[in-house]
């Protein structure tokens, strides 16, 4: 279980790294100059259009690229500490798990690693694949798996040690829209037993709907950054929502605001936004039996994560 | 739309994507070293000069000629399907025919220049090879140095100049090396006809065994033999396996005659006689040993068989594409 | 402490269970099986060999099982070759690296994993191996004195006691200083070392020949931990014959140290395959006890110089122990060379691709196990030259010998004796050998690439 403590998850201050070639000549400069503060418990978002610095700045969070110059620290200690890598879980950009390995071995696989008793690991195992929905293709080579399905096992990996700090590079990438939702919930979920998750997305929708905090880099530099509110606010408009009126109220209303107040208010109707209908659809039908290949949509985290 | 357009297209890339890999230059530099040093490390003869030179760079030929064309080949088809670019490009308008046919005629290309750099090599080695020579102060056995530093000088110097090309023009480091080498081993080649054995300028005569030739040809049929079968594999193996099984059938054709005998002894020994390549074919570098020669015509026939056989894999290889998920 | 080595095993443990699943889930162990069992039946089927059993038992034990150790050898060295950079260039090795696992124990999983394919594949061949002999020996029909004779001479481990009177080193000491005051050698055409060296050897060969009317003697002392009541063999090989002579038609004696004034002549009776045995009497072979071999080629009209084997020439032979256990030792040696080889595979999988690490793996290993040929070579080369007065060694020479030599030095001890050809002749592999090869391959030699590569894997940017 995670343990709040007051300092912060990550710490990053005046971070660079310059790729170099064969002849050591700098090639690429990722990462100019990024100080960044990710404090614990929260889902924090780094955004940034491609070849931003993402990645690179994650992979060094994790110790596998070593920074040209800055500082950074993981939960307190350098990212090339191997005791500090117990208390991380990591989903990479794209899977990279054993293509003949089973769902279950490759699961059992990683939880081995953290050293974890095997009534633990059996328990959590079970609960992972419960909670990505594939409990149905525990004993499928992951190689046969589609790109969704892959991501499924990735993220169930990443959540294997219950990690006080989650790294998910793009986690909703290739993910089909209840995949996606059930990722979000699981950050939330994650997020209020006081897991910090750090979350690398192109898709800002998602980015919005979970993130505490964000950062945006442009050309390896933090461009903004703040909570969600106080990038997202636009402080002179407010949007006011009442019941559908008739035409006549409707009319009166509209003629009271530009007597009293003198302003031009704009009217609509607020619509469910896609991803609301879609789930909507696809829960009804989840509630007629069928045969299933691919995952199923369980919308359960697993028991090992909801514990405080 | 002509087809013959894509072809020429896949075809080169094939070539370029495969001498821009580091093995294959390494493998390519390795022969050609381990050529030149020859001899100037053993000094017998096995009582006839050249002997031991010309064998050796015969070997290298065929060995790492080998191991380059089963890699490139096997790497090459298995790698694309695997990736996702053989996808991309049959999604174009490229029948799967033109397709595999291009990745071999790629690989071939490519065999065809390593081959050409063997060959220049081993002829330049038996050149170097120590033999009785008269001189002014009587006869005696010399090596010839200023041939042996400008032949060992010519590898080092295609990946210097590589070197410093990829450092300033930043070009890829691998092909360039490659032909680099085989330009300064032409070069070579031309500059030791100016020099006699002793190193003292003489009239122009390139005063090399070309004796050796047709021993390269008949190494290079073998290598594209080699390749088809590779390349056919790939169509459905990984790589892994596709180098295992080439060195099966490798090793199986030089035992073949040694295992089975020489000649066909039942319908069954004659049915795996002609579907297995025998490489004894190919290496008859025995045939030079004591002034001897290997005759065009020969060369000619054994060029048919290969002809025919890489011809028959072909065909297996385009089927067995036709029918495989990429 | 023992909670973080417990982690650590256990952590171990899953990387080398993951690493031998995915070969077995490749179906890399069953195709491997399948290749190994193809050549140890195979080949005994197919190569036709002198037609006697003694001449198929060489054939199963020294090409099948050789191959088969051959083969398995250069698939575990490539395999191992991946082990590690494929994982690099496929990025699995991303997921490894953000987990608590130190390099060392990432790269000694992945050994041991391919220690224990390459276990389960030996005793695949080692069984198969085992099981065709058996069948082969006791199928209806078999010439029951060439079965006494394969289980007397081959089929056994018999622990080889060479003669102790060398004194090759002074006695080339000695000619070289007489060659030096003749004004013969130069130390600028040839280094004293490689005189030296040459010269031994040819010492050693004159000691083998034996000209007509000549005689040779030999030392042999029978160890004091001899079981009791073991038999004991005098086995005499002989390189080549010239003329009509023969061993069987010498005269041998043998005397006990112990009274040198009673010499017991004797007869060599049976010659073939290039040997002849004599089972020496229990009296003589007693524990602690030095026994001489005294061999005279008995000239006359007809007799030539008779050859004996350089180095095996004479040998006295104590058998103690079986076929069954001498198989299993020896394929315990093979299996820490194999060992050697992963870890050498792994090695060069840390710093290059796959492709350049095959290939730089295999041209160091190849370049160990023919080193002593160049060198030889060379010096056979460097001898003619001398003898016809050309000018001192080679630039190249210099700087090719002392790489060669380091290279065949250091891989000594893995090359120096061949467990299958021990096997073949009948010769004891014993648990002593078998667990030196353990502790000087496994322990100190893969101990230290281990290390080394770990060491390379902290420096390397796995991203």
């Amino acid at each position: 279980m995670p343990e709040p403590t007051e300092s912060a998850a990550v710490e990053i201050r005046g971070l660079v790294k310059v790729f170099r070639d064969f002849w050591r000549r700098p090639t690429v400069r990722a990462v100019n100059g990024i100080d960044l503060t990710i404090p614990r418990g929260k889902v924090f978002g780094l955004l940034g259009p491609n070849g931003s610095g993402k990645s690179t700045t994650i992979k060094i969070l994790l110790g596998l690229l070593f920074p040209s110059a800055g500082d950074v620290r993981v939960l307190g200690e350098s990212p090339r500490a191997v005791a500090v890598k117990q208390r991380i879980g990591y989903l990479p950009e794209d899977s990279h798990l054993y293509r003949y390995l089973p769902a279950r071995e490759t699961l059992d696989f990683y939880a081995r690693l953290f050293a974890l008793d095997r009534a633990t690991r059996r328990a959590r195992i079970d609960q992972s694949l419960e909670m990505v929905g594939l409990a149905h293709a525990a004993n499928r080579p992951v190689g046969e798996f589609s790109k969704g399905m892959a991501r499924r096992i990735g993220l169930a990996q990443a959540l294997i040690n219950d990690p006080q700090l989650v790294i998910l590079d793009e986690p909703t990438a290739g993910l089909d829209p209840i995949g996606c939702r059930q990722v979000k919930d699981i950050m939330l979920a994650l997020a209020a037993r006081g897991t910090t998750v750090l979350l690398t997305s192109h898709l800002l929708a998602d980015v919005e709907d979970v993130c505490d905090r964000l950062a945006i880099l442009y050309n390896g530099k933090v461009r903004a950054q703040g909570t969600v509110q106080e990038l997202l606010t636009v402080p002179d408009t407010i949007s006011l929502s009442i019941p559908e009126l008739s035409p006549d109220a409707m009319r009166d209303l509209l003629a009271l605001l530009r007597e009293r107040l003198g302003i031009e208010p704009r009217v609509d109707h607020p619509s469910m936004d896609l991803e609301r209908f879609f789930l909507d659809v696809i829960t009804k039908a989840a509630d007629q039996p069928a045969s299933l290949s691919g995952a199923a949509h369980t919308g359960r985290v697993a028991e090992f994560l909801r514990r405080s | 739309m002509r087809p013959i357009q894509p072809f020429f297209a896949l075809t080169g890339l094939t070539a370029v994507e495969a001498i821009r890999q580091p093995i294959l230059v390494l493998l390519f530099t390795a022969c050609v070293t381990f050529t030149a040093v020859t001899p100037m490390v053993l000094l017998h003869t096995f009582g006839e000069y050249g002997k031991m030179a010309r064998e050796t760079g015969l070997a290298l030929h065929f060995l790492l000629g080998l191991l380059a064309a089963v890699q490139a080949a096997a790497s090459s088809l298995a790698q694309e399907v695997r990736s996702g670019t053989a996808a991309v490009v049959l999604s174009k308008p490229v029948g799967r025919h033109t397709f595999f046919l291009a990745k071999f005629t790629g690989i071939a290309l490519v065999i065809l220049a390593f081959s050409l750099g063997a060959a220049l090599a081993t002829l330049l080695s038996e050149r170097v090879a120590e033999r009785l020579t008269h001189t002014a102060a009587g006869a005696e056995e010399l090596i010839d140095w200023r041939t042996a530093w400008w032949l060992l000088a010519a590898p080092l110097l295609g990946l210097a100049v590589a070197g410093l090309l990829n450092y300033t023009r930043r070009v890829s480091f691998g092909s360039t090396a490659f032909l680099l080498i085989i330009c300064a081993l032409l070069l070579v080649l031309l500059t030791s006809g100016a020099y006699d054995r002793t190193g003292a300028r003489a009239s122009f005569d390139l005063r090399v065994d070309w004796r050796v030739l047709p021993a390269g040809v008949l190494i290079t049929a073998a290598l594209l033999v080699i390749s088809a079968v590779a390349v056919s594999l790939s169509t459905r193996l990984r790589p892994a396996p596709t180098l295992a099984l080439c060195g099966l059938i490798f090793i199986l054709g030089l035992l073949w005659e040694y295992l089975f005998g020489q000649a066909p002894t039942s319908p069954l020994s004659g049915w795996l006689y002609s579907i297995a390549p025998n490489w004894q074919h190919f290496w008859v570098s025995d045939a030079l040993t004591g002034g001897g020669t290997i005759p065009w015509s020969y060369v000619g026939q054994v060029m048919i068989y290969a002809a025919t056989y890489i011809g028959a894999i072909l065909c297996l290889g385009t089927c067995a594409f036709a029918r495989a998920d990429v | 402490m023992p909670y973080r080595f417990a982690h650590s095993a256990a952590r171990i443990d899953a990387i080398a269970a993951l690493a031998f699943r995915a070969a077995a889930r490749s179906r890399l162990l069953l195709c491997m099986a399948a290749l190994l069992l193809l050549v140890t039946f195979g080949l005994p089927l197919v190569i036709v060999g002198d037609g006697t059993l003694t001449g198929w038992v060489h054939v199963l034990l020294d090409y099948a099982l050789g191959l088969s150790a051959l083969a398995l050898s250069i698939a575990m060295l490539w395999t191992s070759c991946a082990g590690v950079s494929r994982d690099i260039e496929q990025g699995h090795i991303r997921l490894v690296a953000v987990r608590p696992v130190y390099r060392l124990e990432l790269w000694l999983g992945k050994w041991l994993g391919l220690l224990a394919l390459s276990a389960i594949l030996l005793t695949i061949t080692g069984v198969g191996t085992y099981a065709l002999l058996q069948w082969h020996l006791h199928r209806p029909g078999t010439d029951q004195d060439e079965l006494h004779a394969v289980n007397a001479q081959v089929l056994l481990g018999q622990r080889r006691v060479l003669p102790g009177n060398d004194t090759i080193a002074e006695d080339a000491e000695q000619r070289l200083s007489e060659l030096a005051a003749q004004g013969r050698w130069h130390a600028e055409t040839i280094s004293r070392f490689k005189a030296l060296e040459f010269i031994a050897r040819q010492l050693r060969a004159e000691w083998a020949c034996v000209e007509p009317g000549a005689t040779r003697t030999w030392s042999l002392a029978i160890p004091n931990d001899m079981p009791p009541a073991a038999p004991v063999t005098l086995r005499v090989r002989i390189s080549s014959l010239s003329g009509e002579s023969s061993p069987l038609s010498g005269r041998w004696t043998l005397t006990r140290m112990a009274t040198p004034d009673q010499p017991w002549p004797f007869l060599l009776t049976n010659y073939s395959h290039g040997m002849a045995r004599l089972t020496v009497p229990p009296e003589y072979a007693s524990p602690g006890q030095t026994l001489r071999v005294d061999y005279i080629n008995t000239p006359g009209p007809q007799s030539g110089a008779v050859i004996f084997d350089i180095d095996h020439g004479v040998e006295l032979l104590i058998t103690e122990g079986g076929f069954a256990g001498n198989l299993m030792r020896s394929l315990v040696v093979v299996w820490c060379r194999i060992g050697l080889l992963c870890a050498f595979g792994l090695a060069a999988g840390t710093c290059f691709s796959f492709p350049v690490a095959a290939f730089v793996s295999s041209s160091v290993v190849l370049l160990s196990l023919t080193g002593h040929y160049f060198i030889t070579s060379d010096w056979i080369g460097a001898e003619l030259r001398a003898s016809q007065g050309a000018s001192a060694a080679s630039i190249m020479q210099q700087w090719s010998e002392p790489v060669i030599r380091a290279l065949e030095r250091i891989a000594a001890p893995a090359i120096s004796q061949s467990p299958i050809a021990m096997l073949s002749d009948g010769i004891l592999v014993s648990w002593s050998q078998a667990s030196t090869s353990a502790a000087l391959l496994l322990g100190i030699y893969a101990g230290v690439l281990a290390l080394l590569s770990a060491w390379i894997l902290h420096r390397r940017e796995l991203g």
